[in-house]
């Protein structure tokens, strides 16, 4: 018999604790630990954020789903890994403290044979002085209760619009280490398109900042749309998109303090600027969750596991080579920790090697460049691809069986840019390879045979259909495993 | 020197390549920096892009106020101010000049032959210039920047002097509908044997029939599985051709997939002597 401890049900963990729990058999214990009693389609929650949506529409509970599958479910958060056992255990094990099912508080061990750190990313809102919807005077929509949150927010701006006083709203991303430029972009086009419909874009100032250093790099150093057999550059596409929406931008930026309607922002030049608001959603760094892991005779060892940012690391190269010597080889591909082979990391919680988009710093050396994405499809394929080499090892392999190097997986991106059912738009793109592979692909380092977009309607109806059916697959329901991730 | 001097213009279509960031600032960089500025005097420009030489590198040259020459490595254009609309010409649309729009004050970031980064303002004419050597990079020309009425009449006034663009064509016949019609026909067929009993046929040859049916069936599926193949192989030969998309294709299938079937099942029930 052996036991797999997923920490974390995000969309990889889930994806990895359900595939497993269908393909191994009853011998076999699968284990989820999440701090979170609901699951949730990150991807719809812009739609709650701006009241096309509620938080009931994007959630669900975990713990029938779980029990109806047989995963054992802990509502709980992870405190630290033991990977070669300690005082009270010979054997590997975690430790967890319970946030709910009527044991808060309460401390456990878990012992595993295998372990997928799944654990996301720790929004990290304390990275910037002011920002964040708890100590700060931006909104987020990162959550389900963030974004209910900045959709009340919103409504109270349009109820002074209404009322004839103009306003200020600033989207984007709230440090120059921010990754997920997707979801604001998302957001800032489903403001706009919200405004309109409730009559009231011209009392709107809509500003995005961002620290991409140009329009559409979107943390993957941009993308190119395949147009009559010739690729265009995200960058025409999104600055088109942005003046026809009359959307003024700001590029390059580091936001480095949120005051009370006043954002303060570093540029790449070295150059500082400030910009008003009465309404501002931007997205926060992500940073680990802060696990801690520990060797057999209790000596802290978190450095050797984990990468100074708090993410697991994993078959990578980290050797912090400079941006001309960067390969797609350096990408992980089996998400097996280099020191304990029992030991993987899916989604957001491995630690990238580097970044996709060029690296750059300002003069007094803030460093402001997009972070690796790690969300959405190729968080789903990761989970799936561990929980096949998980599966194959207990099964007898002595290693992963299974690859998932996001330098050579494609993926689809549905990002909405406002939501209904006859005027809604959304822009459609595929990516392949997600890191830029430059070897295979001599100059943009991409097969734009399979790298193509569009904006419109049919977009958005994708995207609707997208949220039913994956929630329809996270429930589990007849057929679930037929669709991908 | 080792790199190739080119200028490409209109209706070379390798103006469209993206260009890519520079990651190594080795002599090739040196050199193909070299070349531009060959091309560039030599041709009396304001500015270059790489790719207007073939290169699809992010390098810009502009000649400054002071008449030296800027050389832009990976620039962004990090701040703008002001519109102004202004005529421009560039050498890739010979003859060609056009009312373009584009900030009046820009600052950008860029690096230098040895990879450290700057920062420069710039307005007016460099400016201009520079904003439409950034666009190149990204595989855009004035074009991109003017409305449709003015691109029209620019395309038609190209044209006019003989210069078209060598537009992939999308065949306006497609060998893989050769694979449909046959199915169709197939299934025609068939549907006509289901009413092979009201004419009173000896079981024999209804049983002749209902062999043809079965075997016509599997036809049909082998003919839908080959129509896919093909398709597939046209859309990477077609590739801007939206007709060869998968979804047009898997549409197909599916509804000569469902009449097969109910054809299957009324063969069984109608024209198998056995039932």
């Amino acid at each position: 018999m052996a036991r797999v401890v997923v920490l974390g049900a995000g969309v990889s963990g889930h994806t990895a604790a359900t595939f497993l729990r269908d393909w191994l058999g009853p011998q076999h214990e699968v284990v989820v630990v999440t701090p979170n009693s609901k699951w949730n389609w990150i991807p719809s929650n812009i739609w709650v954020g701006v009241g096309q949506m509620t938080k009931d529409d994007v959630v669900f509970d975990l713990a029938p789903v779980y029990e109806k599958v047989g995963i054992d479910y802990r509502q709980a958060k992870a405190v630290s890994i033991h990977p070669e056992g300690g005082e009270a255990e010979d054997v590997p094990y975690v430790t967890i403290e319970y946030t709910g099912q009527g044991k808060e508080g309460e401390k456990e061990l878990i012992s595993y044979d295998y372990l997928i750190n799944a654990t996301g990313p720790k929004l990290n809102f304390g990275a910037t002085e002011g920002l964040g919807p708890d100590n700060g005077y931006t909104v987020s929509v990162c959550t389900a209760d963030h974004a209910t949150h900045a959709n009340e927010e919103f409504q109270k701006a349009i109820a002074k619009m209404k009322a004839g006083e103009r306003q200020r709203f600033v989207i984007g991303t709230g440090h120059g280490m921010c990754t997920c430029q997707g979801a604001a972009f998302e957001y800032v086009f489903n403001i706009e398109h919200e405004l309109r419909k409730a009559g009231v874009r011209d009392l709107a100032d809509i500003k995005w900042i961002s620290n991409e250093s140009f329009l559409g790099d979107f943390g993957i150093g941009g993308l190119h749309l395949k147009q009559g057999g010739y690729a265009a550059s995200s960058r025409l596409f999104a600055e088109s998109l942005y003046t026809e929406r009359g959307i003024e931008w700001t590029i390059g930026a580091h936001v480095s303090k949120v005051e009370e309607g006043k954002i303060h922002y570093e540029l790449l030049d070295g150059s500082t600027g400030e910009m008003e608001f009465d309404f501002s959603m931007l997205i926060p760094p992500f940073a680990g969750v802060g696990l801690k892991a520990y060797a057999k005779d209790g000596s802290d060892m978190t450095d050797k596991i984990f990468a100074p940012n708090g993410f697991l690391k994993v078959d990578a190269d980290y050797s912090g080579k400079p941006y001309e010597e960067w390969k797609a080889s350096d990408w992980p591909k089996t998400y097996q920790n280099p020191d304990y082979p029992n030991i993987f990391a899916v989604g957001i919680a491995f630690a990238p090697p580097h970044g996709i988009s060029k690296p750059m710093k300002s003069p007094n050396g803030t460093p402001i460049s997009p972070t690796p994405p790690r969300t959405g499809m190729p968080s789903g394929i990761i989970g799936k691809t561990v929980a096949m080499s998980i599966r194959d090892m207990i099964n007898g392999a002595e290693k992963p069986t299974h690859h998932a190097s996001m330098a050579e997986m494609g993926a689809a991106c549905v990002a909405s840019a406002g939501k209904g059912l006859t005027n809604g738009t959304a822009a459609a793109l595929t990516v392949y390879p997600v890191v830029p592979d430059f070897d295979k692909y001599p100059g943009i380092g991409r097969d734009l045979d399979y790298t193509f977009g569009e904006i419109g309607l049919a977009g958005h109806w994708i995207k609707h259909i997208l949220h039913h059916m994956f929630i329809y697959k996270a429930k589990l329901k007849p057929g679930w495993t037929l669709i991908p991730e | 020197m080792s790199v190739k001097k080119d200028l490409l213009v209109y209706p070379d279509e390798r103006i469209k390549i993206p260009s890519t960031d520079v990651r190594k600032f080795d002599d090739k960089l040196s050199e193909v920096i070299d070349m531009m500025r060959e091309v560039m005097e030599e041709n009396g420009a304001e500015g270059l892009s790489a790719i207007q030489t073939g290169y699809p590198y992010n390098i810009v040259i502009v000649r400054g106020d002071d008449g030296n020459i800027l050389e832009l490595i990976n620039p962004r254009i990090l701040k703008s101010e002001g519109m102004a609309k202004a005529k421009e010409k560039t050498l890739y649309y010979p003859k060609i000049e056009i009312e373009v729009p584009r900030y009046e004050k820009i600052k950008i970031i860029y690096e230098d032959r040895e990879g450290k980064q700057h920062h420069m303002e710039a307005e007016g004419k460099v400016a201009r210039v520079i904003q439409r050597k950034i666009d190149y990079t990204f595989g855009g020309t004035f074009l991109a920047k003017v409305d449709k009425a003015t691109r029209e009449a620019v395309e038609k006034a190209l044209a006019d002097n003989g210069l078209v663009p060598e537009v992939e064509l999308c065949p306006t016949f497609s060998k893989r509908v050769y694979f449909l019609s046959v199915a169709d026909k197939l299934l025609f067929f068939i549907f006509l044997s289901l009413f092979s009993k009201l004419f009173g046929v000896s079981s024999e040859t209804l049983s002749k029939i209902y062999t043809f049916d079965k075997i016509g069936i599997l036809i049909v599926f082998i003919l839908l599985v080959g129509y896919f193949i093909y398709g597939r192989y046209e859309a990477k030969k077609y590739s801007s051709c939206t007709s060869c998309q998968i979804g047009n294709m898997l549409g197909s299938m599916a509804k000569r997939g469902v009449v097969a079937i109910a054809l299957a099942v009324g063969s069984y029930l109608f024209v198998n002597p056995l039932s």
